[in-house]
């Protein structure tokens, strides 16, 4: 049978929204916080479990690499997951299901692409909290095969075009890949919006009485973006993509957001809005695209 | 007894030194390295100060003060290198000084003692050559993403005096690239090479390390920038010049060379 995507999320990472949601497997507690993103998880969560995906694939910022995109092909992956940036808010025990077969499709689909692609079966990795964070607020459970992919350095490296272009034949890539595995799977696109953000933090953490967006502006470009989003205005979001990441120093620059809109084909969707929020200054949105809302291009 | 600093260096941080068998670069790169090592062990310091590049930090500066980090290590990028076991003393105290007087700077810190804090692949590949034993306490200092040339800079300049204040044998380590255009594409570890421009752009920076004249040296990050991408805006440089001052120094490159297309060098500085 061929395999097919379900749907696709923007799932933001910031490790707040664990530190904020206490659970045992993070070894920091606190007392809230950050509840207005929590709960738009909520409602991804719902839509994953009734629609039950035999695979979840996240693309993260925090597990870049330089030499091409790579694929987690180890069975299980498991460990403590430090987070370097916030070290007191995200320490967390990971156990996750590798979907390594598709990871193996995901593999040689890049490489008929033309891009520079690899399998990391080093079982003593340790998973970057970027894919732990999005993954364990689309399924605390855990229940779920993954998938964890790289973000290639060439919107960095090189140019945004040169970067954006990869990430558009990778979500191809992937998407083909999904079929030939023949499963239902989910894509989580794991990015902030704007992402300019406060150098200190209150204490505690999650003081809610501090916590705002960075700027006005930075508000500004983020709802012009989720209302791009939700009308399904994808070729107007292209047009606007470079000044966006330069004027919000947008985290949908690392090409999570590009390669999850490429694998569905660059549908004009109607992404379902869960809700936004910021963190430490960042803007953060969650949505869902179903698949099957897609019309006609 | 007023502190001092008894060497200075530059080093490499990418895990290809560890591998030394697969390309003659990254192997006289290791060479350098152990001579360094060796030299280092011969001053008996009370404690390696490193400025690492590949720690990145977001809330201002980090100064690990985990007594004693150790683990295992896999890097993101080249996890096919091997595992990278650590186990080395941190200098808790020094660390703490050091964040205290830089905030009272004005500018934020932060302090880092967390069991299983992931260590950066470019202070562990300076420990297993200057520290292999793991027996010298370490001062482990993270790189700003935030900082421009002149934080940079007062963050050396203010990391002197504490050394100075604390009464410690101190040698410091800016563990970082020269050239850091990386080859994107599996290449054969033999065939490794820095472009010409950028190879150009590094031994001009290099003379100058030779000459001892740290303004200088600085000065040329403004042309280097023109042809060739930087590690973390040489801020590794700036830091070294501000914690090196007016000082009268010079350099000795022991090795550099290409890894994975960036310029790699190991300077002994004293």
């Amino acid at each position: 049978m061929k395999g097919q995507i379900l749907s696709g999320f923007l799932a933001p990472h910031p490790p707040h929204l664990v530190y904020g949601e206490n659970p045992p497997q993070n070894r920091v507690k606190s007392t809230g916080g950050w509840e207005s993103l929590r709960w738009a998880y909520e409602k991804a969560r719902e839509s994953i479990k009734k629609n039950k995906p035999d695979v979840i694939l996240v693309h993260s910022p925090h597990w870049m690499t330089i030499v091409g995109h790579h694929f987690a092909c180890v069975p299980e992956l498991k460990g403590r997951s430090v987070d370097p940036i916030f070290p007191h808010l995200f320490q967390y025990d990971f156990k996750m299901k590798i979907d390594t077969d598709l990871a193996k499709l995901c593999c040689e689909e890049a490489k008929a692409e033309g891009l520079t692609a690899k399998l990391m079966q080093n079982p003593n990795f340790r998973v970057d909290y970027g894919t732990i964070v999005s993954l364990h607020m689309l399924n605390p459970d855990w229940d779920i095969p993954v998938l964890p992919i790289s973000a290639n350095n060439s919107p960095y490296a090189f140019s945004l075009d040169a970067g954006q272009e990869q990430m558009i034949k990778l979500g191809q890539a992937t998407k083909r890949a999904i079929e030939r595995r023949g499963v239902k799977a989910v894509l989580a696109a794991s990015n902030t919006l704007s992402h300019l953000h406060f150098s200190e933090e209150p204490n505690p953490p999650e003081d809610m009485s501090r916590e705002h967006v960075q700027s006005d502006a930075q508000y500004k470009w983020d709802m012009r973006v989720i209302e791009l989003l939700r009308n399904g205005k994808i070729e107007e979001l292209k047009k606007i993509y470079p000044q966006f990441i330069q004027e919000a120093f947008a985290e949908v620059k690392s090409g999570a957001l590009m390669w999850m809109l490429s694998a569905l084909d660059f549908k004009p969707i109607k992404a379902d809005f869960y809700g936004y929020g910021t963190v430490i200054g960042t803007g953060n949105a969650v949505m869902e695209w179903k698949n099957s809302a897609g019309g006609a291009l | 007894m007023k502190g001092e600093i008894l060497k200075a260096a530059w080093t490499p941080g990418l895990p290809h030194v560890l591998n030394g068998e697969k390309s003659l670069s990254w192997k006289k790169l290791a060479e350098g390295y152990t001579k360094l090592g060796q030299r280092i062990s011969e001053l008996k310091p009370d404690v390696l100060v490193i400025y690492s590049t590949q720690w990145l930090s977001v809330l201002g500066t980090s100064f690990q003060t985990q007594p004693n980090p150790k683990g295992v290590h896999v890097d993101e990028n080249w996890y096919e290198l091997g595992d990278l076991p650590y186990d080395f003393k941190s200098d808790a105290e020094l660390s703490t000084q050091f964040a205290l007087d830089f905030k009272e700077k004005g500018f934020p810190t932060k302090t880092v003692n967390f069991e299983e804090f992931p260590i950066d692949t470019g202070t562990i590949v300076a420990n297993r050559f200057l520290n292999p034993n793991g027996k010298i306490p370490v001062s482990i200092v993270s790189s700003w993403v935030y900082a421009d040339a002149k934080i940079s800079k007062l963050l050396g300049e203010t990391m002197a005096m504490t050394i100075e204040k604390s009464g410690k044998k101190a040698v410091i380590i800016a563990n970082s690239l020269l050239s850091a255009r990386f080859n994107p594409d599996e290449i054969s570890p033999g065939e490794d090479q820095i472009s010409n421009e950028d190879d150009e752009a590094n031994r001009k920076v290099l003379k100058s390390f030779e000459n001892g004249n740290w303004k200088m040296t600085a000065n040329l990050v403004s042309d280097f920038s023109k042809t060739s991408p930087m590690d973390m805006q040489f801020n590794a440089l700036h830091w070294l010049s501000g914690i090196l001052g007016e000082r009268s120094t010079r350099a000795e490159i022991l090795t550099y060379g290409p890894q994975w297309g960036t310029g790699a060098a190991v300077i002994d500085i004293h």
